[in-house]
């Protein structure tokens, strides 16, 4: 029957595969019924697997259910008796339930907690000696004294209590009973030798401006309120947009630093590269021919450094016309000596020449792969370098004729990538400059009023314009000249992202559809 | 195409020299592969097939690169019956016809079995604005130069790199000047870099023109400012 009803519950039975052979069991293991036990009974009760758990829950143990409390000591009897409050005044008898164990003659346990604030008083020849004052007279300090004691310190009853009508219609406000009763009481507190630490000094102007904040607090209205979260939020955006500004300034500061690094280590590597090749003794074709060369490299650094110390780091900046054919020149001839190297085992790569690509611009990396790899993986761009400026590399490659995939020696992939960093760095100052510009407009629009008022020649603070040799070898005669710079098309003014050029897209092609429609219909 | 390859004859793998690196050393094996294409002049009927190609790779030096090389993978496009060439004695070419560019994926297996194959991507190269290529009378040639680097090559890797033996006999060049193109690379970079370096140098005044004059009307503006607030 157990098994029946352990269908109809659909409860798993854990020994299944051996319901079978139990069966067989049954008659010899099976526990006789007993006689009290009516025969449905010990059928819902019975098992064949004692171990399985019973469809009828046993009794639980009582350990489960809440113990009934144990109480120590049994029953107690109690007592209704009367009592006395000796924080009474009038010993009044009350009367309450008392237990009979308790001690009789304990004090009314609630008696301590009423506490009395330690008044401090006066007599006449005190009053008239020490606490004279011109707004209060004696009564009305008297009176306030009396109020006091009655509630307790608690001014703003007092306050409320206060019978102006005795005192000619003098208004007090709470903050004067305050400083009045506190003057009294620490001047008195002083006198009867207390410890000045202790003595409470009470403010009054710092009270009333405070209170009269508090009002105007409370009192804003809900114009108001709005006012004071928008601005404090534009306060926050205000905040925010000046640390930006502070960063592109730094961003600006690196780099033009990195912009003079240039400069400074272009002249110390090709003295560097002069010493390495003096030192190269294997596959060198005409050492005659390459201490020509040298010489003639050394000369032209020494030219464009205008000093003899050519190592020096604060050379001038300019680089002028003349020298460039000369010096393209005399840079060539490395390069033919390491091509023939080319053909024979490696160089060891300069490493300064490493920091111009490192400093600004892109950043390559360097790691020597173990194994075999491609010349060409050195020419790769890393990640970092973002869209726009992997498109303005392409596009200025191409304005200069260079292919975007080089022969791959090792001296051409060095200049091709120490060519696109250098093509970035121009990128930024370009992006910098731009911005700079924008923010002297800026500046120059807010404060014209102001310093025309002043007379101050606006023209002083008008936006450079560049005197600088234009590349006339870039663009054919026909087309105007323009700078490499203008070729990006370098857009950060705020308020030109991608939403707005589309959206000034959109617009002009409905303009452009409302003219075509135009003209269509006449 | 079994999974086994016999390796190059002569590579016997023995646990020291396989294993053991030459320290700081770098061998270069400079290489030169690309595709040559010719117009038929007309469009064949059977399958629309309009130039006939071929694409190679081979070492820049005349050498034997069967000594380094264990095999070389071809993969072409899918269209292709047979897509996956793979050859393992030089020359490594592979001649074909066909109607569009696609791309080609090179893999080079090293006698080296530690050594990672390098792939190698080409853009196969059919058409051009050269009026000639265009009626099929000349050849395209579309070839790069590229250097593979082995660097720290185990010992004995390093000896089958070093000891190839040449090719030919005969006179072994290439369609492109390499030289030459690489002194004019070079040269135009230089050319390129100066110019830069001349737009770096004008930005950098520029920009440092404009931060002065912007340090200027703040300046100005802090002055009058202290000056009302005086007068105030």
């Amino acid at each position: 029957m157990n098994s029946d009803v352990r269908d109809i519950l659909e409860i798993n039975d854990r020994n299944s595969p051996k319901q079978s052979k139990k069966k067989a069991k049954r008659l010899i293991e099976s526990v006789k019924r007993p006689q009290g036990v009516h025969r449905e009974v010990w059928g819902l009760i019975s098992t064949d697997d004692p171990g399985q758990p019973p469809l009828i829950p046993a009794e639980e143990p009582k350990l489960y259910k809440h113990p009934k409390a144990k109480l120590r000591y049994g029953v107690r009897k109690w007592h209704w008796v009367g009592f006395k409050n000796p924080a009474r005044t009038d010993s009044a008898t009350f009367y309450h339930w008392r237990c009979v164990n308790d001690d009789p003659e304990k004090e009314y346990p609630f008696a301590k907690y009423n506490k009395k604030i330690q008044f401090q008083t006066y007599n006449e020849t005190e009053y008239n000696q020490y606490l004279k004052d011109e707004n209060w007279s004696k009564e009305e300090t008297d009176y306030l004294f009396d109020l006091c004691q009655t509630y307790d310190l608690k001014f703003f009853v007092i306050h409320d209590r206060w019978d102006s009508s005795l005192f000619q219609d003098k208004k007090r406000t709470i903050d004067e009973l305050k400083d009045r009763y506190y003057k009294v009481t620490g001047l008195l507190q002083k006198l009867r030798g207390v410890d000045e630490s202790k003595i409470y000094v009470f403010d009054l102007e710092h009270e009333q401006k405070r209170r009269e904040q508090l009002e105007k607090l409370f009192n804003r209205t809900k114009e108001q309120v709005e006012e004071e979260v928008y601005l404090v939020e534009e306060l926050k955006k205000i905040e925010v947009r000046k640390k930006e500004r502070e960063k592109k300034h730094q961003e600006v500061s690196k780099l033009l630093t990195a912009a003079s690094d240039l400069d400074n280590t272009r002249t110390l590597n090709n003295l560097l590269k002069v010493k390495q090749l003096e030192n190269k003794t294997n596959s060198i074709n005409n050492p005659v021919n390459k201490a020509q060369k040298i010489k003639q490299r050394k000369n032209s650094v020494n030219s464009n450094d205008g000093s003899t110390s050519a190592a020096s780091a604060n050379k001038p900046l300019s680089t002028k016309p003349s020298t460039l054919p000369s010096q393209s020149e005399n840079l060539v001839s490395p390069s033919s000596v390491s091509s023939s190297v080319a053909e024979s085992k490696s160089i060891k790569k300069p490493v300064v020449f490493k920091t111009i690509a490192e400093s600004a611009g892109i950043k390559f990396p360097d790691t020597k792969l173990s194994g075999v790899s491609l010349r060409s993986f050195k020419t790769k761009l890393p990640q970092s370098v973002g869209l726009k400026k992997i498109k303005a590399i392409e596009q200025l490659l191409d304005e200069l004729q260079i292919e975007h995939k080089p022969i791959a020696t090792e001296s051409v992939c060095d200049k091709f990538n120490e060519l696109r960093s250098e093509i970035v760095l121009l990128y930024e100052l370009q992006q910098a400059l731009t911005g700079c510009e924008y923010e002297l407009q800026a500046l120059k629009h807010r404060y014209e009023p102001v310093l025309t008022a002043k007379n101050i020649d606006m023209s002083l603070f008008d936006i450079p314009e560049s005197n600088s040799a234009l590349l006339n070898s870039l663009t054919s005669a026909n087309t105007p000249q323009k700078r490499i710079s203008e070729i990006f098309d370098v857009s950060i003014t705020p308020g030109t992202g991608p939403l707005e050029r589309r959206r000034k897209a959109a617009l002009n092609q409905t303009n452009l559809m409302k003219r075509l429609r135009g003209r269509n219909a006449s | 195409m079994s999974g086994i390859y016999e390796f190059s004859e002569g590579y016997v793998p023995n646990s020291a020299t396989s294993t053991t690196r030459m320290k700081n050393s770098t061998i270069i094996k400079p290489i030169v592969y690309g595709n040559t294409a010719k117009y038929f002049g007309k469009k064949r009927e059977e399958d629309g097939h309009t130039h006939e190609w071929s694409f190679y790779l081979k070492p820049y030096e005349n050498e034997d690169t069967s000594g380094y090389i264990q095999r070389v993978q071809i993969k072409l496009h899918d269209s292709y019956p047979n897509s996956n060439r793979v050859l393992t004695k030089p020359p490594y070419e592979v001649h074909e016809t066909g109607w569009g560019e696609f791309e080609i994926t090179v893999k080079i297996f090293f006698a080296d079995p530690n050594e990672k194959p390098l792939t190698i991507f080409h853009l196969l190269k059919l058409f051009s604005t050269d009026q000639d290529v265009i009626q099929g009378k000349k050849h395209l040639v579309n070839e790069y130069y590229d250097e593979i680097i082995f660097h720290e090559p185990s010992q004995f890797f390093y000896q089958l790199l070093t000891n190839a033996k040449p090719l030919t006999n005969g006179i072994y060049k290439h369609d492109t000047d390499f030289k030459e193109k690489e002194l004019q690379t070079l040269d135009k970079m230089e050319n390129a870099r100066h110019l830069i370096r001349n737009e770096i140098n004008d930005l950098k005044e520029r920009l440092k023109m404009t931060q002065e004059k912007m340090n200027l009307i703040k300046d100005k503006i802090e002055t009058d400012e202290i000056a009302n607030e005086d007068t105030i």
